[in-house]
């Protein structure tokens, strides 16, 4: 376990953000503080809805789950269920099974895979390895159980943990998946999670109480990173479950201009009929709204070019290179300017 | 899921499987497709039937894992740059027959993203000339996932609807620099085959 800890902290695909990683780890105090120092938090770079906690006490948080999570209450559930395999050693009897089997190697392919690593670099292989290191469901019952507690004990609402299986659910619906995503690979069935989870909700009584969901603090803490993790998402060019999520970001900020930005590039990307229009909506909203990155001219411009707006493509242009006086592009752009112009007096 | 693996997977597919295919690459032209020609200025070795797509040519000197130069010649439009090893097809980045130089810098991106690359940043995206055609060239900077540190170039063109592009890719410290002479020429000695790509 040492060797993976080591992969996981000197990775690329560790996540480099002490503050980010200390808050998270405040959450995983909140929810305990008697394992608060037995734990280590390690947020990694995949843009995928995961966690894990192993055995030795480090904690694997990857920012598709910190992306898709929309408050601090939603976290700290889905912290809370992974301690509970924690405590009750579930990872580590499944660890000595694995091992009674010969196949250790095995084991540590998963952890690395956890951190991006290691031979289950695929979709495929990791399902494999997950599937592998599956715990049961008596097990996901009991952490499942140990959640809600914990995350109730803390002041939380556990039910905002239902509200993250539900987006979960819509993306891979929206996506058509066959097999669910890599943490619900190793859980019961998402429906039955939802259920679970409110049940134990209601027979702790969380109805009467007032619990709270840290939606500013969350977002306070995430929001640095937000725009890089939206750009990790559109990568996977999972467009339909990307637009789940996106929507879901947009129904609780919806005068972001970043995530308008984003919606504007998801258009673009995704090249379904009309995208350009859409595109270009998006994009105008964001630069309405502010707060989108100075790229947003740029493609604002390069569409409205498609478009055959060559006077607006070149203002757009000009606009790009005014916000971002340092754009590392700029000669590349300024050629088009060039060329545009010289079709707008042509 | 992550797709970072990739490259050791790919790495240790060349080194277990592909020995016996690998070649040297020792003539005074190479053909890139039915596109262009490069003189290799060096002696390579070329890995056939490597991640690259099908009318790409994978060269290296000192080992792939260390210093990679892809070639490829007029990828068409739907046409993806990288097929790493795993990756499912509907999610491969794709050039289009439409695409400008900004966009085609966004697709090496992708393209090396999905390969396994991370912290991936393009600058310096500039217009140059390419074999006598208006091309592109851009710089790159980014990490393997056990944080070994690679810098990177492209230069390419468009033409008649097709993609021609050099990627030279290698370790910050030595391998890139061992090699950039070479590559520098070897780009400066594109010349597209008659009609253009």
């Amino acid at each position: 376990m040492e060797r993976i800890e080591g992969v996981y902290g000197s990775s690329a695909a560790r996540l480099k953000d002490p503050a980010l990683e200390g808050y998270v780890k405040d959450v995983v105090c909140r929810l305990s503080a008697a394992y608060c120092d037995d734990l280590r938090v390690y947020v990694l770079q995949q843009p995928y809805f995961n966690a894990a906690m192993w055995p030795n006490g480090m904690v694997a948080v990857w920012t598709g789950l910190l992306l898709r999570a929309d408050n601090e209450a939603q976290l700290a559930f889905v912290l809370g269920h992974e301690m509970g395999h924690y405590i009750r050693r579930h990872s580590l009897q499944r660890m000595m099974e694995i091992r009674q089997q010969g196949d250790l190697l095995a084991f540590v392919n998963l952890a690395l895979a956890g951190a991006g690593l290691g031979m289950a670099g695929n979709l495929t292989s990791a399902y494999v390895i997950a599937n592998l290191m599956a715990f049961n469901r008596d097990q996901e019952r009991e952490a499942d159980g140990i959640g809600v507690k914990f995350t109730m004990k803390a002041g939380y609402d556990p039910r905002e943990g239902a509200e993250l299986w539900r987006l979960v659910k819509a993306e891979e619906e929206a996506l058509e998946r066959e097999q669910p995503s890599i943490f619900g690979a190793t859980h019961p069935g998402i429906d039955e999670r939802i259920a679970t989870i409110e049940t134990r909700a209601t027979e702790v009584g969380v109805a009467d109480s007032e619990p709270n969901h840290e939606r500013e603090r969350y977002q306070s803490a995430i929001g640095n990173h937000r725009a890089d993790w939206l750009r990790a998402e559109l990568r996977k060019r999972e467009f339909a479950g990307s637009q789940i999520v996106l929507e879901q970001l947009l129904a609780g900020n919806p005068n972001s201009g970043e995530l308008h930005f984003f919606q504007g590039e998801l258009y673009r990307l995704a090249e379904e009929e009309g995208y350009r229009e859409q595109a270009i909506a998006a994009y105008r909203k964001a630069i309405g709204l502010g707060g989108a990155p100075p790229a947003v001219h740029r493609e604002l411009g390069l569409l409205y070019w498609d478009e055959g707006q060559d006077e607006e493509a070149g203002q757009a242009l000009e606009a790009y290179l005014a916000a971002d006086p340092k754009a590392t592009d700029r000669l590349m752009i300024e050629s088009y300017i060039l060329q545009l112009n010289k079709q707008v007096s042509s | 899921m992550t797709i970072s693996g990739r490259i050791l997977v790919f790495s240790l597919i060349m080194a277990l499987g592909a020995c016996a295919q690998i070649s040297k690459v020792e003539r005074k032209t190479a053909d890139v497709g039915d596109a262009y020609t490069v003189d290799p200025q060096i002696t390579w070795s070329e890995f056939p039937g490597s991640a690259t797509a099908s009318n790409g040519l994978s060269w290296t000197v000192d080992g792939l894992f260390l210093q990679r130069l892809d070639l490829f010649g007029g990828i068409k439009d739907g046409q993806a740059l990288l097929e790493p090893f795993g990756a499912e097809e509907e999610t491969l980045p794709t050039f289009r027959a439409d695409m400008r130089e900004s966009d085609v810098q966004g697709l090496v991106i992708d393209s090396l993203a999905q390969f396994g690359y991370l912290d991936i940043e393009a600058t310096n995206l500039r217009p140059a000339d390419i074999g006598g055609r208006r091309g592109f060239r851009f710089d790159l900077a980014m990490a393997t996932p056990g944080d070994l540190e690679m810098k990177g170039l492209a230069a390419g063109a468009i033409v008649n609807d097709e993609l021609n592009l050099v990627l030279y890719v290698g370790t910050r410290l030595h391998y890139f620099d061992a090699r950039h002479a070479a590559v520098e020429a070897l780009i400066g000695s594109i010349a597209f085959k008659s009609g253009g790509a």
